[in-house]
């Protein structure tokens, strides 16, 4: 298997916050924690106006893992980019560091607390037992150990979410593409995600049998 | 107090409760740059759902990708 990726058609987003709604009840995201959302752009103007499904879109390249002070993040062998909460101490560095504004801290208190930061998981859980309370309360469902697909594009009613397999989500993006004549320019922040090539090369695998390897180098 | 002895002794159990505070431990974690801090993740196919079945997982995987794709559902 490749690895998985996100893709957002903006010829078929209806801006139906659906995926959004999705995530947040799957995961049980805390008020003030928006892991996916729905962006317009060129609002108001006739013609161009396209809404865009964001979330963590697991960069080949991740810059959140390239400035992350403590080290918090790894790359599974799916592609999927995740991070220790345990390890994380909320700066906020990665949230400056992300072209798509996926990195959320949960803020409380008087002072508006910053807390760890939270992010989009592809609803692949994060570093604690699959399918435990403690995965749950950190970092929400785990739908890919159940064999399942993140349920933001599981649940989209257009299907403009894709999400899976990067071979796969190619290949029904490449069928619509030709059948209704566009350019292939419609999955925006594609190629600001995955456009320097594969990570398939440099997975960083936080696995039980394979010790972590070097965050940098290797092909990006 | 006039007992020399409690009071040799008292001083000598308080010195104890001082020095106990100056032991120095490491307060930095022992940290690499550049590498995966955290705790090691299972691989999703190792979960209780797939128990290590690798294979079934990834074409189940296969098949819920190629799902969403609504033109081969729909017949033309």
């Amino acid at each position: 298997m490749a690895r998985m990726k996100f893709l957002c058609d903006t010829e078929r987003c209806i801006e139906c916050n659906g995926c959004v709604t999705a995530c947040k009840n799957e995961h049980e995201v805390p008020w003030g924690v928006q892991r996916r959302r729905v962006v317009t752009i060129n609002d108001g103007v006739v013609g161009q106006e396209k809404s865009l499904s964001v979330a963590c879109m697991h960069c080949s390249d991740a810059p959140c893992m390239a400035v992350c002070p403590t080290d918090c993040f790894y790359r599974t062998e799916e592609g999927v980019v995740l991070h220790d909460k345990d390890v994380c101490i909320g700066c906020g560095y990665c949230f400056y560091a992300c072209p798509f504004g996926a990195p959320q801290f949960p803020q409380s208190g008087t002072f508006g607390l910053r807390g760890k930061m939270d992010k989009c998981t592809f609803c692949a859980g994060g570093p604690e037992e699959d399918g435990s309370e403690a995965e749950f309360e950190k970092y929400g469902k785990n739908r890919l150990a159940e064999g399942k697909l993140p349920l933001c594009a599981e649940m989209c009613s257009t299907k403009a979410l894709l999400a899976g397999d990067a071979v796969e989500v190619s290949n029904i993006f490449r069928e619509r593409v030709i059948r209704r004549g566009g350019k292939g320019v419609e999955a925006i922040g594609w190629s600001t995600a995955y456009g320097k090539g594969s990570a398939d090369a440099d997975s960083r695998a936080a696995t039980a049998t394979a010790p972590a390897p070097e965050k940098t180098g290797g092909a990006q | 107090m006039k007992n020399p002895r409690h009071a040799a002794l008292l001083a000598a159990s308080l010195s104890l409760v001082l020095l106990a505070g100056c032991k120095e431990s490491p307060q930095v974690l022992d940290k690499k740059a550049g590498e995966y801090q955290g705790k090691v993740d299972t691989r999703p196919w190792e979960g209780p759902a797939y128990k290590g079945d690798k294979a079934t997982w990834e074409s189940d995987l296969r098949a819920r990708s190629g799902n969403q794709n609504e033109l081969r559902r729909v017949p033309d």
